[in-house]
């Protein structure tokens, strides 16, 4: 059994808290695993443990979901019933965002702009 | 003429001092400067081991996200990351009236090196993120709403400043992306 913190506890605290305790079975996979790898054993078994925890914080948790309180509910569905030009400050710093980029000298290596391509 | 013009264009992109790109676009020497981004101590240890998560071809099948790196000459000066959260679960969405089918974005990390700060770096990535977020719910109607979670009250500061809202004593903001 391997054992981290959770992700709250993570977000929360410092990451080098993780324990890295795991059964034998566990530990000569990981025993092999490292040996290939080039890594002593504790090391391999932090990075590993360290990759899952970092995934399940990044990509699994969705701390909106954690909004429950009925203030905070009501907030979210005020919020999501408005539209994305209702923000005055939000439009007018993306209508600047082209010139302050020019600017700054900031310009996209290639053509390529798409989220999630 | 046309030569002129080339050389113009030449001449621009020589000056450009900040260039914006995905992964797959960032040079052996800017790959390699990621590992001396330099970040206040309390976000190091997580931004290491987030190095070692990005990019992971197999997580990229399972969730969708991108990064967006901005960089100077063979460094790495700043970069967002924005993953896509498809359909979000339905008790959630029952609760704030959403419709059954309904994507988020989540702007999951933004930095700046600590030797480029001041420089309104920052505030042009987070600009570009929305930007880009709202350009991908034009394009897929069901991606409506953007959230992101601030690591600490100074960086909440930093969000507000840029207009986006959280409900009270709460690091979450969320963002309409529909019009």
């Amino acid at each position: 059994m391997k054992n981290y913190v959770s992700p709250q506890e993570q977000r929360d605290g410092n990451i080098s808290r993780m324990t890295t305790r795991v059964d034998r079975s566990v530990h000569d996979a990981v025993a092999r695993a490292a040996k290939i790898g080039g890594l002593s054993i504790s090391k391999y078994i932090e990075q590993a443990i360290l990759k899952q925890a970092l995934t399940d914080i990044y990509f699994e948790d969705i701390s909106l979901l954690s909004l429950k309180s009925d203030e905070e509910l009501a907030w979210l569905r005020t919020k999501l019933n408005s539209k994305f030009s209702d923000n005055n400050v939000v439009m007018q710093k993306l209508e600047q965002l082209e010139g302050m980029k020019q600017r700054a000298g900031i310009s996209y290596k290639s053509t390529r702009r798409k989220l999630f391509a | 003429m046309q030569e002129s013009h080339t050389s113009q264009l030449v001449e621009n992109s020589s000056h450009n001092q900040f260039q914006l790109c995905h992964f797959d676009e960032l040079s052996p020497s800017q790959l390699k400067s990621r590992k001396d981004f330099k970040l206040e101590e309390q976000y190091l240890n997580i931004y290491k081991a987030f190095l070692s998560i990005l990019p992971d071809k197999e997580l990229r099948k399972r969730k969708p996200y991108t990064v967006l790196y901005l960089t100077s000459h063979e460094k790495i000066v700043g970069f967002v990351v924005l993953k896509l959260i498809q359909n979000l679960p339905n008790v959630f969405k029952k609760k704030v009236g959403l419709p059954s089918k309904t994507d988020a974005i989540q702007i999951c990390f933004l930095a700046v090196d600590l030797g480029f700060r001041g420089q309104n770096l920052g505030e042009m990535l987070l600009l570009e993120a929305l930007s880009l977020s709202k350009e991908y719910a034009s394009d897929n109607p069901e991606c409506s709403v953007l959230f992101l979670q601030a690591a600490d009250e100074t960086a909440a500061k930093f969000y507000e400043k840029y207009g986006l809202e959280r409900p009270k004593n709460s690091l979450d903001f969320v963002y309409p992306l529909h019009d």
